[in-house]
């Protein structure tokens, strides 16, 4: 009670696992935010709960880090602001592709073993 | 930047919404519904965009912004904090910047000549043991193996203060001040006259020709710049010298007051025979100070068998850095000066740490709620260090403003303390680094409350910190505070207290004589026309006839130096034939007209005053004081009739001593032990019994003085005595008046300034205790007034609660005076080089500083006590 803490473990891997979904779909084609929110409800068909809002905090981080590059262009006579993979991007995708396979494949040897 | 990346952020989301609007609009639903669903499905819209500013590169300087602004509405609100804290630091840091101002100058700030790190100057450096003293004057035989041996220097010899000549030229009369320099002087400095030349080795020898350079603005002054000038010759105290060179604008010695200087013509006698001289060197290129010492020590065992030193003590000379040497003797000062105002800083910051805590206190409230609603305790300290930084700049802006009045009006006093070559001003680097000084202030006084308080429990601040109730552990740790404020603030006062008991019991030493109705003048005889002791005699007696003349005076005389002053040194050789050792042989010497005792009124004590019978042709006579006697003859029954030889010369020079008086107060010309006024052993000859030789010597150097005792006030006095003088020689004025109260002001000028300064320094120690003592205890009152009000509600008395109200801050204070007297006993050693004619554990400062700072202590906490007497205790429980 005493000390009031923030950090939660878990908001940590969510972030991650986001952050590899946003970089997957962007490794198709380039798109805007709209567009990666329906992308990813599609590809999830609905599973994974994700706030729209939320997505868009991710997307400044991957593009502040270098992983994303964006350009304004315009849809239908509006401005909408597309992000694309960069080469360091597409690094970290493979990059974290791998170390998800593994954790899920750790993972899912633990339940084997523990069934 | 950040106007158009809100822009974008906006359009970004804004296009997000749209196409998920148009999306549920598409599949059916009526365009009010679709917006809502799509703002449901995007979420907290502005905690998302927050998160994203997070990520802009500029957004610091807006988090700044917005806790700058945050932070002035909090200090808006509680003025009366805001203000206490304000002027605290603005004192502090406005005494701290003008302090440094002057330590940036004495030890900072490179001399103004070129590659100055490479400057020196030689100093002679005694040792005993492991005593070891430092002296810079040097005399002829300390200058010639310099300059025929000293082969890893470029040296120059000169005369390090200026003395005032009459100048005339083109009909132009000015008083100027003028400096002795030897061949290459300028050069070994690395400046070169701006026309014209320096002096040759050749010319600078005994019966040298005699030339001149002048300063830039006497140049522009009298010759209106005219480049001509150099060839021309002007009349310095009577003899006509030829102009050489021209100095640049800038250019300045160590006399900042010289405008003229001429060649020294070091020889073995005259000036040359004493410490009269010092050595300025530059290291030749590619020599490291280590080895010119090297090569000066092999070159100073030459020296130390020319000179008669003590058994046991080694002399050497040693090369220092001239910004070393300029300042030698104000080095310890200026460091003791800094070191108070240190404190009163570093007292400053405990009292307003202890201010931020007490608020803390009432603030916790806001803190916890904060904290509750999830502010992150890293945030809220950081919005309580941005007041504290906040508090610290505005603090220092003050200072600073301070400063600048300060040293307006210190500067003429403390440029002649320390011998400074420009007035204090404030300059760049001074400014920059007290702002450090400011901030690191702001940082450490604010993030110790901050820290305190974001450490709360927030259950039980939530509760209790409307009513106050909290903080036991805070009101500990702020009496430490207050209580190391009084420990630091008595060191601060009994040094001043020291310091001004100095000055008093200078001031109040019986001078010896009577001091009132007299005036005196001075008068320089650096004059061709007065070589000769019938022709300067002729002078005192035609000026001394005139004054006489003046209605309203008793009686005039004229003296080498004056009580007050410093007097000529001279050694006794031996009194009747026995000798006296060499190291204690000094005297002061004056020379002066019949009268003169008389005039002063000073008490003949046996024998007889001089009188017109005492002339050159008469047997030597001389008048000594009650000190000779003590000192060099004290168990002689009949000391009248005894012979002072000065020289051990022939028995005809020896001085037959045919008065004795009562002693005088003199400024002291030698060793520190004596003090800053002493009664010295001195003797005083007629002046018609002096050499030639002797006044040839003397008026170099040294201005008698006219001494006028008038009958109650005399109108017009100065111009009178003036014109007086002019009817005896037209060319001759009177340099300054002054009363004998003046004189003595200017000989405890230092003890005055050093009392002034650390007496300022120590007033503001005391007001910032007060502060302190008196914040505690309003705080406790404030707190107790519920138990206060209980207890008075049960049938206390009034004055039972105000005692325990009370009581705390006095004990504290107690505490903290026991302990800073402790502490003042090592701290006074310190200042032991400023004290005189008393001790450093001067029973009486410490027991008035000990009885001063206990009644300040109970005003202090009696203040906020008071306010105990209007407490309704109905009213006080009603409240809760």
């Amino acid at each position: 009670m005493a000390r009031h803490e923030r950090e939660q473990p878990e908001a940590e891997l969510l972030q991650g696992t986001l952050d590899l979904l946003i970089l997957k779909v962007l490794a198709l084609e380039p798109l805007h935010g709209y567009g990666i929110a329906q992308r990813l409800k599609q590809i999830t068909r609905d599973a994974l709960q994700i706030r729209q809002g939320s997505l868009y905090p991710a997307l400044y981080r991957l593009e502040k880090r270098g992983y994303l590059k964006a350009t304004w262009k315009t849809v239908a006579g509006r401005d909408a602001k597309f992000y694309a993979l960069t080469k360091a991007g597409e690094r970290q995708l493979e990059h974290e592709s791998a170390g998800w396979e593994r954790l899920s494949a750790v993972v899912r040897l633990v339940l084997e073993t523990a069934k | 930047m950040l106007k158009k990346f809100e822009k974008r952020l906006d359009r970004e989301m804004r296009f997000h919404l749209d196409a998920a609007t148009q999306a549920y609009i598409a599949e059916g639903l009526p365009p009010e519904e679709a917006r809502r669903r799509a703002l449901l499905d995007f979420g907290a819209l502005e905690l998302a965009k927050d998160e994203m500013r997070d990520l802009h590169p500029f957004r610091w300087m807006e988090q700044i912004g917005r806790a700058l602004r945050y932070a002035g509405r909090q200090l808006r609100k509680s003025p009366a904090f805001t203000v206490t804290v304000l002027l605290t630091l603005a004192l502090c840091i406005g005494a701290n910047t003008a302090i440094f101002s002057i330590v940036d100058q004495v030890f900072l700030r490179a001399l103004p000549y070129p590659d100055p790190n490479r400057l020196m100057m030689l100093a002679r450096s005694y040792h005993k043991g492991n005593l070891s003293d430092t002296a810079l004057g040097q005399s002829f035989r300390t200058w010639e193996p310099v300059r025929d041996h000293a082969r890893l220097v470029d040296s120059a010899v000169y005369s390090g203060g200026s003395g005032g000549v009459n100048l005339f030229v083109n009909n132009h009369v000015e008083y100027v001040q003028k400096q002795e320099v030897g061949a290459g002087f300028f050069r070994v400095l690395g400046i070169q006259p701006l026309i014209g030349r320096e002096f040759t080795p050749q010319e600078d020898v005994p019966g040298g020709p005699p030339l001149a350079v002048l300063s830039y603005g006497l140049w522009r002054r009298i010759f209106n710049g005219d480049p001509g000038a150099v060839g021309l010759s002007i009349d310095l105290a009577g003899a006509s010298y030829t102009i050489v060179g021209i100095m640049p604008k800038t250019f300045q010695t160590d006399a900042p007051q010289a405008q003229i200087w001429t060649p020294l013509r070091p020889s073995v006698g005259g000036k040359g025979s004493g410490w009269n001289y010092q050595i300025l060197a530059r290291l030749k290129p590619g020599v490291n100070a280590a080895e010119a010492n090297a090569q000066l020590a092999s070159i100073s065992q030459s020296i130390a068998a020319r000179f008669h030193i003590p058994d046991g003590v080694s002399i050497a000379l040693k090369a220092i850095p001239l910004q070393t040497g300029r300042t030698l003797d104000v080095r310890t000062k200026v460091k003791l000066m800094w070191a108070a105002a240190g404190l009163v800083l570093l007292i400053g910051c405990m009292n307003i740490a202890g201010i931020l805590l007490a608020r803390s206190v009432t603030r916790s409230r806001e803190i916890a709620t904060r904290l509750a609603l999830g502010g992150a305790r890293r945030a809220v300290i950081g919005q309580l260090l941005t007041e504290s930084i906040l508090l610290a700049l505005l603090g220092g802006g003050l200072g600073f403003l301070l400063a600048y009045f300060i040293l307006q009006g210190m500067n003429t006093i403390s440029t002649a303390q320390f011998n400074l070559a420009e007035p204090l001003q404030l300059n760049f680097f001074v400014l920059l680094l007290m702002t450090a000084v400011s901030l690191l202030a702001g940082v450490i006084f604010g993030l110790f409350p901050a820290i305190e308080v974001t450490a709360v429990d927030l259950r039980s601040a939530l509760a209790e910190a409307g009513r106050g109730g909290t903080g036991s552990r805070r009101q500990r740790k702020r009496q430490m505070l207050v209580f190391a404020e009084v420990t630091l603030g008595v060191v601060l006062v009994v040094s001043a207290g020291l310091l001004l008991r100095t000055l008093f019991t200078l001031l109040h030493i019986d001078p010896g004589f009577q001091a009132k109705n007299v005036v005196t003048a001075s008068l320089s005889l650096q004059d061709a026309r007065y070589k000769t002791t019938a022709d300067t005699t002729r002078l005192f007696r035609n000026s001394l006839d005139q004054i006489h003349a003046i209605p309203g005076i008793e009686s005039a005389a004229v003296a080498l130096s004056l009580p007050y002053q410093r007097a000529l040194n001279l050694n006794i050789a031996n009194i009747s034939g026995r000798p006296v050792a060499r190291s204690s042989g000094l005297v002061n010497f004056v020379y002066a007209t019949p009268g003169f005792f008389e005039a002063l009124r000073i008490p003949l004590l046996r024998g007889r005053f001089f009188t017109d019978r005492d002339n050159a042709g008469a047997p030597k006579v001389a008048v000594v004081d009650q000190a000779l006697i003590d000192f060099y003859l004290p168990n002689t029954p009949d000391p009248l009739g005894q012979q002072i030889n000065l020289y051990g010369g022939a028995k005809a020079d020896a001085l037959t001593i045919v008065g004795i008086i009562n002693n005088i107060l003199q400024q002291q010309g030698w060793g520190a032990e004596e003090g800053p006024l002493a009664r010295l052993p001195q003797i005083w000859v007629p002046a018609a019994q002096l050499s030639d030789r002797d006044y040839q010597l003397i008026q170099q150097f040294m201005s008698p003085s006219w001494v006028v005792r008038t009958r109650g006030n005399v109108p017009g006095l100065e111009q009178k005595m003036r014109q007086a003088i002019l009817a005896v020689d037209p060319r001759l004025p009177f340099s300054g008046f002054h009363t004998i109260d003046e004189l003595r002001t200017g000989a405890v000028a230092q003890q005055r300034y050093h009392a002034a300064l650390f007496s300022a320094v120590a007033g503001l120690a005391i007001l910032l205790c007060m502060l302190g003592v008196y914040g505690l205890i309003a705080q406790s009152v404030a707190q107790r007034t519920r138990e206060f009000g209980i207890r008075l509600a049960l049938g206390a008395k009034t004055d039972n609660i105000i005692r325990a109200a009370v009581l705390p801050g006095i004990k504290l204070s107690v505490a903290g005076i026991a302990c800073g007297i402790v502490l003042s006993l090592f701290a006074a050693r310190l200042l032991k080089s400023l004290i005189w004619g008393i001790t450093p554990t001067d029973a009486t400062t410490f027991i008035s500083v000990a009885t001063l700072l206990i009644i300040v202590a109970i005003v202090a906490s009696l203040i906020p006590a008071l306010q105990l007497v209007k407490l309704d205790p109905a009213q006080t429980l009603r409240d809760e």
